[in-house]
């Protein structure tokens, strides 16, 4: 009960309860006091009436045994004595005395003095003897009620006013005494339901205080004050995370957005390569049809003006009119020669949009080349040529295209009669047994020959060994190319072996059994699967020139595959091909080539997943792409990471000069190694001269300088640690020319560079490398990177690239006969 | 004198094979397109017909299977004049019935010698 009241009825209550017990104790201990004291003061007083009545009865019992005139009426003064008695020594009683209004009797006489406790009575019973004779007894009983209830219950009555009086006092002291104590608990939970209900951290008890209750408010305050300061961290926080949660939410939503605009681009890529594809099928479509119109059209006035001269011819031959007929044969020669050039170059682009067809019949070929022997008799005739036949036995019959055939022996034959002189020609046919069955037919002549460069560009269309050779000799230059690509439509091929002054030999391979043309694709493409593609034969001249990398051919054409394995091949190249993307990555991945030629349009996967897939590959992604494409959107390629782009039909010398700026080997600049420990120094030229690198050497750093100055490198190796000029010093040197600064700089080191070091290397160097601790092939595919990155940046910037004097420049462009 | 129908719708070829023909001692007929080429070759019976293959109106191969779906004209050796070296072209004027072809230009020698084969022999 008393803990369901509340704190302050309960304080106020404990101060009244202590101070009453305690009032309340020391009211009893006075009272009791003061009753010992009255009992002890009446008991003075009683034994001195006795002692004096005592001596007057003895006085008066030896006068008189029975004290006849003895009284005890004095002891009325005595207002305590109740009653009072004599007896004699046979207890007869002698006096007595009673106090008036008492209720009291004589009792017999005792030998006992004694407080009767519950009366608050004093009997006393005195003998009286005198020399040991027993005289009487003397008796007295003494009691004072009235004066004891005075001098207890007066004070008592004071008291206990007082007593009231001081529990009164202490209440209300009590009530102000526990404000001071309760008054701070009340507060503190008020101002703590404050808090909890409106989350104010900033509330603070207020309240003029002491001791303990100050400890508790200032307790209480600080960890309000530690609460606030936590929920303003916690705010802070909360905010810092929202807003991360904002910042998320934004990049979110920026990733999304790159996501669609990177969708959107691979989007606009597939569209701008399907329109790519579709302007190239619309081209090929457009140039088929304007081919079938321009060999109607341009051979329809050739046509008139070669049967009117014919006509004009027989009339003058008949009237006898020499000069007129003379002339005539001129316009009939130039209009025929005109009418071939037609033809040649309608069968060069009907071949290239792959619209030649193969129209095979069953013939003898010795027939064709009696028939080709007199034909072609007049032109040996002219430069006093002898031809010699040398036909097999047992030749038998051969199923191909016969008109093909006869316009490749008649080209040969015409070339060889037109470049010897009074040598002899010979034109032989075999059959040859290899894999299949095949003819090959050779013409030999013992011309003027042919020089290794001279016979790369032979087949080329437009192609004469020299310029001036067209002049000389005439022709179009596109017969080689023609006869070629005739064979190669019947699964053949047309190939040439020269020596320069003793003559050259063409040899023509055709299967026996031509497989009748695939539709409109050039037959050979058709016929074989995807393969790779050996190196080209004409290993007889190629092995005379330097070797100067490998390329890899990726091209579905077949046609495309062998114009570019002979004119790399001739050109000292080793030519690795595929027909299939996927294949030509196992090749590359098989062994890496110094250079790829990607065509952008393969049947099963395009050009440009192969290229992002070697552009994705560590040991791939250094190697030069150039890109064949159909039509001039190159631009598509050159952001995929091609080095360049050849278009159909490839240039040739466009293709050579791009492989001569992509080859190592052909780096006009060379990669200058500075470095003074010798051997060193060796190892490092050696393994980058191995792989076709141009190397100057420099022994210090001041030497480095000096060379840089006459020749610039593509890329400098550096020592950090050598006499006169360190590495440091060229660094700086090099950094300061703005001729020099972008010259990518690797540096070779074999002190361990401190962090502050290498970050001040980093910034001024392309690549750190630490001495024992890299591989050659890490080096190499460095040195390789950074080249080609600067070669692209200076032809980009088009500072001038520093060029050497070189003789090994590109070979001129032949003007078009 | 053997009776030759030239159809030809090139005015100029047909100028100068004609002339040329008939220089040779040829009777020529001619044409100008694929029907009037074979009306003319059922009435006037040709003894060998020159077919231009590009027609304007009905194109020579089609004059080409008429003239041999034809009893009356059937046996009229026709040689097809055909664009130069288009394999498709001879191999359709054959299908068609021709019996020869020569490309265009005319190497006028090479036809004379197929005329002459053609030409049915001493029947006149």
């Amino acid at each position: 009960m008393l803990n369901r009241l509340p704190l302050r009825w309960r304080l106020t209550l404990l101060i009244t309860g202590v101070s009453a017990v305690t009032l309340g104790l020391s009211l009893a201990g006075y009272i009791t006091l003061e009753y010992l004291r009255f009992r002890q003061e009446l008991t003075i007083r009683t034994q001195a009436t006795e002692r004096f009545y005592a001596a007057s009865a003895t006085a008066a019992l030896q006068a008189n045994p029975s004290a006849p005139g003895f009284s005890l009426k004095a002891l009325e003064a005595e207002s305590m004595i109740a009653a009072a008695a004599l007896y004699s020594p046979n207890n007869k009683l002698l006096a007595k005395y009673l106090r008036s209004g008492a209720d009291e009797y004589i009792p017999l006489p005792r030998s006992t003095r004694l407080w009767d406790l519950v009366n608050d009575e004093l009997i006393s019973f005195q003998p009286l003897i005198v020399n040991g004779e027993l005289l009487g007894t003397l008796y007295l009983k003494a009691s004072s009620p009235e004066e004891a209830r005075e001098r207890l219950l007066v004070p008592l009555r004071g008291m206990a006013a007082l007593f009231l009086g001081s529990i009164l006092i202490a209440f209300f002291v009590s009530r102000v005494l526990q404000r001071s104590i309760s008054e701070p608990i009340i507060k503190l939970a008020e101002a703590a339901r404050h808090i909890a209900a409106d989350r104010d951290f900033s509330v603070r008890v207020d309240l003029e205080s002491s001791g303990e209750s100050a400890i508790l408010i200032q307790a209480f305050n600080s960890m309000v004050e530690t609460i606030q300061e936590r929920d303003a961290e916690l705010n802070v926080a909360y905010q810092k995370a929202e807003h991360a949660r904002e910042n998320l939410a934004i990049t979110n939503a920026m990733l999304a957005e790159t996501n669609r605009t990177l969708e959107a681009k691979v989007t606009e890529r597939t569209a701008k390569l399907e329109e790519a594809m579709t302007a190239a099928k619309e081209a090929n479509k457009a140039k088929s049809s304007f081919l079938a119109k321009m060999s109607h059209e341009l051979r329809t006035p050739m046509n008139a003006i070669i049967g009117y001269s014919e006509i004009l011819l027989e009339d003058a031959e008949d009237g006898g009119d020499e000069s007129t007929a003379a002339d005539l044969r001129k316009i009939l020669s130039a209009a025929r020669h005109l009418l071939g050039l037609i033809n040649d170059v309608l069968d060069l682009s009907k071949i290239e949009a792959g619209r030649m067809d193969l129209y095979i019949e069953q013939f003898d070929p010795a027939t064709i080349i009696g028939e080709v022997a007199s034909t072609i008799q007049p032109l040996m005739d002219k430069n006093h040529n002898r031809l010699a036949l040398e036909t097999g036995e047992n030749l038998g019959s051969m199923s191909a295209d016969m008109t093909k055939l006869r316009q490749v022996l008649f080209n040969l034959l015409s070339n060889a009669a037109k470049f010897t002189s009074n040598g002899t020609i010979t034109l032989s046919a075999h059959r040859v047994k290899r894999d299949r069955d095949w003819f090959e037919f050779k013409v030999s002549d013992t011309g003027i020959g042919m020089t290794p460069e001279q016979l790369g560009k032979l087949f080329e269309a437009f192609a004469q060994a020299e310029a001036s050779t067209a002049a000389k000799y005439g022709g179009t230059g596109l017969g080689l190319a023609i006869s070629r690509q005739f064979a190669r439509l019947m699964g053949g091929d047309v190939t040439v072996t020269s020596v320069a002054g003793q003559g050259t030999t063409f040899s023509v391979l055709i299967p026996a059994v031509v497989e009748a043309g695939k539709g409109k694709q050039p037959a050979a493409a058709a016929a074989k699967p995807p393969a790779p593609v050996a190196p080209a034969a004409p290993a007889a001249n190629a092995s005379a020139l330097p070797h100067q990398g490998r390329v890899l051919i990726i091209d579905d054409d077949t046609a495309v595959h062998e114009a570019l394995t002979a004119l790399l091949g001739n050109a000292g190249y080793a030519v690795t091909g595929t027909r299939d993307g996927r294949e030509g990555l196992a090749l590359a991945l098989a062994q890496p080539p110094d250079v790829v030629i990607l065509d952008m349009l393969l049947p099963s996967i395009d050009g440009e997943s192969i290229l992002n897939r070697f552009k994705a590959v560590p040991e791939l992604e250094h190697i030069p792409i150039i890109l064949v494409t159909l039509s001039e959107k190159e631009g598509l390629g050159l952001t995929l990471g091609a080095s360049d782009y050849v278009t159909k039909p490839i240039e040739a010398h466009r293709l050579l000069s791009i492989l001569t700026s992509c080859r190592p080997g052909q780096l006009k600049t060379p990669i200058m190694v500075v470095e003074d420990d010798a051997p060193t120094r060796e190892v490092i030229v050696r393994l980058l001269t191995r792989e076709n690198w141009p190397v100057v050497q420099a022994e210090n750093g001041r030497q480095a300088i000096e060379i840089m100055q006459t020749a610039p490198p593509s890329l400098v190796l550096l020592d950090l640690l050598m006499p006169e000029l360190d590495g440091f010093g060229v660094l700086r040197a090099m950094r300061v020319n703005p001729d020099w600064r972008d010259i990518p700089v690797v540096v070779l080191t074999s002190i361990d560079l401190t962090n502050e070091i290498r970050n001040l290397l980093q910034q001024q160097a392309n690549r750190v490398f630490q001495k024992g601790t890299y591989s050659k092939e890490e080096l190499l595919r460095e040195v390789r990177t950074s080249v080609d990155e600067f070669i692209k940046r200076r032809s980009v910037s088009g500072v001038p690239f520093p060029l050497p004097k070189s003789n090994s420049a590109a070979p001129p462009a032949n003007p078009k006969p | 004198m053997p009776k030759i129908l030239l159809v030809e719708d090139n005015e100029m070829n047909r100028d100068m094979l004609s002339r040329r023909l008939q220089k040779r001692g040829y009777t020529v007929l001619i044409a100008v397109d694929g029907q009037p080429g074979v009306d003319l070759a059922r009435t006037e019976q040709p003894d060998l017909i020159l077919m231009d293959m590009s027609l304007p109106g009905i194109s020579g191969w089609d004059a080409s299977r008429a003239l041999k779906a034809d009893p009356a004209t059937v046996a009229i050796p026709i040689i097809a004049l055909t664009a130069h070296a288009m394999a498709e072209d001879r191999a359709k004027a054959l299908a068609a019935g021709c019996n020869e072809f020569e490309t265009k230009p005319v190497d006028l020698n090479a036809l004379l010698a197929k005329i002459e084969a053609l030409l049915p022999k001493p029947a006149a």
